[in-house]
């Protein structure tokens, strides 16, 4: 028998992994979920098309289901993933950049008492190019919204967890950052010696939190799982005031701008799942993910410039429409087949084994349907997406012990198909009146996770 | 009427390329807090003298090489403020958003074989409660200490690893993670007939390094060497506009925005029973500092305007000592209260260079402090130790004279009133002829953690 370490000993792990994690999240300026949403978190999540919603790993807490993080043991998985996107406008590659980044999360929990867990997890995604990109184009030409910089950008989420007896519930919190504050001033005067600009800024990033919650039934080889992700979107509201005051110049006055908008918007979802122990070694998963889209905003951003000269004030304002996207329901499944692996328990609803999983090998499969929430594209804006079939495989492999680290390697690929759409406005005269959308993206991932025993 | 709104174009698509511009400006967090107002209560407390004997989550601010000679798994959490009595021409001068929580965690890593009990890892956090970074740069003008001013209103968090690679010897590093700002943006004129903006601003990812190094001579003889490296935002971001057929451009360069500087230290502590002491030397890299100053390029048909504010020879670098000290008293038992006491002295960092437009004011600084810490020991389940500090930085009264312009064109480090023919007359510089600075900046903490 393997004798316990102490607790104080799986801490230090927990903590260099939540640091770097951490450090990266705290230090960046903001954070959407969109690469975990879209793709998943890690290797298994990703194989299993994120319909593991009723038995995930307990590093997938913070990104999948905060329940999973009520159990026991310390955990850090670090992982790598890409995608290419081969997205097309009219049958002309649309140039959507790589979706690159680095997956890591970390878990810690304790058996408490008999029938108590208790734990928590961190989860990051770091874009490999940037930590974050901000970018609103115009909504008259055709964009891939939901493929573009909504999926560069950082992620970071934290999540807590309790498990009594067979029922374990979660929660947690996406961070975002938004950008506000006075703003931005910027003075062009002159002295003896000359013109010239001076500026001054006063912009803060104020924190943004979305709520997540969850929950994960065991009866034995079933399990029912349920989580919800709040909304959370990139917000801006940001002022420049600029004054001109040039000795014989018609145009001094003060010109003040806003631009706002909110980029990166994550609707609130509601996933709900279950998990079947089908055969000793085989498990089934089947998920539904509603996504509340229709309370989106538009993702282009508004643009307000007040003129005040002292000869005529004027203003020129930029504002489209609410998208009124759509609700969507996309339904998941999943297979994983584990050997060598605990025996099935004596009946349906009876009590799992507890013991520590022998596995060596893992492979998994998965499909997933994404319906599209833009709705037909009628007036100027020109929005592309269409409807996304995803297959996906993956596997892993139990290395064992490295230095007192369980170790375990997992893989996963996935294709990602857009079905053929076709817009046509009502009118001709509007701009991009005809267009077709469709594509293609293959994403690999690689991770490496280990248990502190 | 065809010039007016021709103007009203080009200033509003100005602004509007500016304001996209800045918009991103704000979009990072650093250090700097650990700076100014000290790494928690026994920090404050001996005037930031810890680059030796800092073992717990703040070694991996002094010295990330002392994490490797701690032991266990600590936590400590110590909400800290600011209070200012500093002054400007007389004036109190105010210190932004000075309230956070200094949180640190630091654990010896469960690793087996050859790296058993040799790694560690820990982190060191500052955090603001309202908001995760402010970017507040004032016109260059308005009189200013840039010592203090837009250093501590951000996020802080560096996390540290530490190898000890013998019972004396122990290495470690840390990262600092930074985001500059750079991409173009651009607003023009739509399908749609209205202004519709198109950015593309990417947020890179920049790391500083925070190193260090620890040597034990002896149980009684400690040595310490760190290095943390220069930090700040770069922002740059080229904006084009393009409004009712008129091209403009506006750049927007903030180079050294949250600038804490290349700090090199030199530490020594010596246990002397119940008592013990340390002596740090840091040198502090100021003269790479550009100012606290946003520049601004505006580019108009026929029409170019610019500050060029930024000079080199307006800081210069700085020996800093500080000196601390922690004198143990038991109580009962296993419990103990450590009283702490520290002192300091930093010159100013402002050469003599003269300024002209700018009005930076800086003098010679002492640092004091004084604490308390009590360890709870086999009261609790866990050891918790209470603490409390007490710091104060008295900046110098110092007074930087200004020069006139007296003749076209006015040369550099000067200022000028708005007639060309008598430039030296009417000047409304704030700054001019005298900027006067003075005062203290008083930093309190308090803070409870626990041995797990």
């Amino acid at each position: 028998m393997i004798p316990r370490r102490s607790y104080r000993c799986r801490l230090p792990v927990f903590f260099l992994g939540s640091s770097v994690l951490l450090a990266i999240a705290l230090a960046s300026p903001r954070a959407s979920a969109t690469p975990g949403t879209t793709f998943g978190a890690g290797p298994r999540d990703e194989s299993l098309v994120r319909s593991a919603v009723a038995e995930g790993d307990t590093t997938d807490a913070a990104t999948e289901n905060p329940a999973f993080a009520a159990a026991e043991g310390t955990h850090i998985r670090v992982g790598y993933g890409a995608a290419a996107p081969y997205l097309r406008v009219n049958g002309i590659d649309a140039r959507v950049a790589p979706i690159l980044g680095f997956d890591t999360a970390t878990h810690t929990g304790r058996h408490l008492l008999p029938a108590l867990w208790a734990g928590v997890g961190f989860a990051l995604h770091l874009p490999g190019a940037r930590v974050a990109r901000i970018s609103f184009r115009p909504a008259t030409e055709p964009q891939f919204i939901f493929y573009e910089a909504e999926q560069q950008r950082l992620s970071f989420d934290l999540a807590a967890a309790l498990r009594y007896g067979p029922i374990s519930v979660g929660g947690g919190a996406s961070v975002a950052l938004g950008v506000g504050g006075p703003g931005v001033s910027i003075d062009v005067a002159q002295d003896a010696a000359g013109p010239r600009a001076t500026g001054a800024t006063d912009i803060s990033l104020g924190y943004r939190l979305a709520p997540l919650a969850g929950v994960v039934a065991h009866f034995g080889r079933l399990q029912l799982g349920a989580s919800f992700r709040g909304e959370l979107a990139v917000d801006l509201s940001l002022q420049t005031v600029v004054k001109v005051a040039l000795d014989g110049n018609p145009i001094n006055g003060v010109t003040t701008v806003v631009v706002s908008g909110a980029s990166g918007y994550e609707p609130p979802r509601v996933n709900l799942g279950a998990r079947v122990l089908v055969l000793r070694g085989l498990r089934a998963f089947a998920a539904l993910e509603l996504s509340a889209y229709s309370a989106a905003p538009a993702p282009v951003a508004d643009v307000s410039i007040d003129v005040d000269l002292s000869s005529k004030p004027a203003l020129k304002e930029g504002r489209f429409v609410e998208p009124r996207f759509r609700d969507t329901l996309a339904p998941k499944v999943g297979v994983e087949w584990r050997y060598p692996s605990l025996p099935l328990p004596p009946t349906f609803f009876g009590e799992t084994v507890r013991a520590a999983d022998p596995w060596k090998v893992a492979v998994r499969a998965g499909y997933a349907f994404a319906p599209s929430p833009v709705p037909p594209q009628r007036g100027f804006t020109s929005y592309a997406d269409s409807s996304r079939h995803t297959a996906a495989i993956g596997a892993a492999y139990h290395l064992g012990d490295v230095l007192g680290v369980d170790l375990s390697l997992s893989i996963a690929a996935q294709l990602h198909v857009l079905e053929t759409r076709r817009e046509q406005k009502s009118l001709l005269s509007l701009p991009f009146a005809e267009y077709q959308v469709n594509g293609e993206m293959i994403r690999g991932s690689l991770a490496l996770e280990g248990q502190v025993k | 009427m065809r010039r007016m709104c021709t103007g009203t174009a080009r200033r509003g698509a100005t602004g509007a390329a500016l304001a996209l511009a800045i918009l991103a400006s704000g979009s990072a967090a650093r250090a700097g807090a650990f700076e100014v107002f000290g790494a928690g209560p026994v920090a404050i407390s001996e005037a930031g003298a810890r680059a030796v004997r800092a073992t717990d989550g703040t070694a991996a601010f002094f010295n990330p090489g002392g994490l490797g000679m701690g032991r266990g798994v600590n936590l400590q959490l110590a909400p800290l403020a600011a209070f200012s009595t500093l002054s400007l021409q007389g004036e109190t001068a105010p210190v932004e958003d000075a309230f956070g929580f200094v949180l640190a965690a630091d654990g010896t890593v469960p690793f087996k074989g050859f790296l058993t009990e040799r790694v560690r890892a820990g982190i060191a956090l500052y955090v603001p409660p309202s908001s995760a970074t402010r970017l507040l740069v004032t016109p260059p003008e308005q009189p200013q200490l840039p010592y203090f001013a837009n250093r501590t209103q951000r996020l802080v968090v560096v996390p540290a690893v530490a190898l000890k690679l013998a019972s004396w010897l122990a290495v470690g590093g840390g990262i600092n993670v930074l985001a500059g700002v750079q991409g173009p943006a651009d607003v023009r004129s739509g399908a749609s007939g209205a202004p519709e903006p198109r950015l593309a601003i990417d947020a890179t990812t920049q790391v500083a390094l925070h190193a260090g190094v620890r040597v034990d001579l002896s149980d009684r003889v400690h040595l310490g060497a760190s290095y943390r490296q220069q930090f700040s935002v770069p922002v740059f971001v080229s904006t084009k506009a393009e409004l009712g057929g008129i091209e403009l451009s506006a750049d927007v360069d903030l180079r050294h925005a949250l600038f804490d500087p290349h700090t090199f230290t030199l530490g020594a502590a010596f246990d002397l029973g119940r008592l013990d002491v340390e002596i740090d030397a840091s040198y502090s890299a100021w003269s790479a500092y550009d100012g606290p100053v946003l520049g601004v390029t505006a580019e108009l048909p026929g029409a170019r305007f610019t500050s060029e504010l930024r000079r080199r020879d307006l800081f210069h670098d700085v020996v800093t000592l500080r000196a601390g000290a922690g004198y143990g008293v038991d109580i009962g038992r296993s419990s103990e209260i450590v009283l702490h006491a520290g002192a300091g002295i930093e010159p100013s960092i402002l050469g003599a260079a003269p300024q002209g437009l700018t009005s930076f004011a800086d003098g010679d600084k002492l640092f004091g402090g004084l604490g308390a810490s009590l360890s709870l020991r086999d009261v609790l389940p866990r050891t918790v130790r209470l603490s409390a500090g007490l710091g104060a930085t008295f900046l110098l009264d110092s007074a930087l004279q200004k020069r006139a312009c007296t003749a076209l064109p006015c040369p550099i480090g000067t200022v000028a009133g708005p007639d060309p023919d008598d430039p030296s007359a009417g000047i409304t510089n704030p700054g001019y002829p005298q900027l006067t600075s003075g005062g203290t900046l008083w930093t309190g903490s308090l803070g409870v953690g626990v041995e797990l």
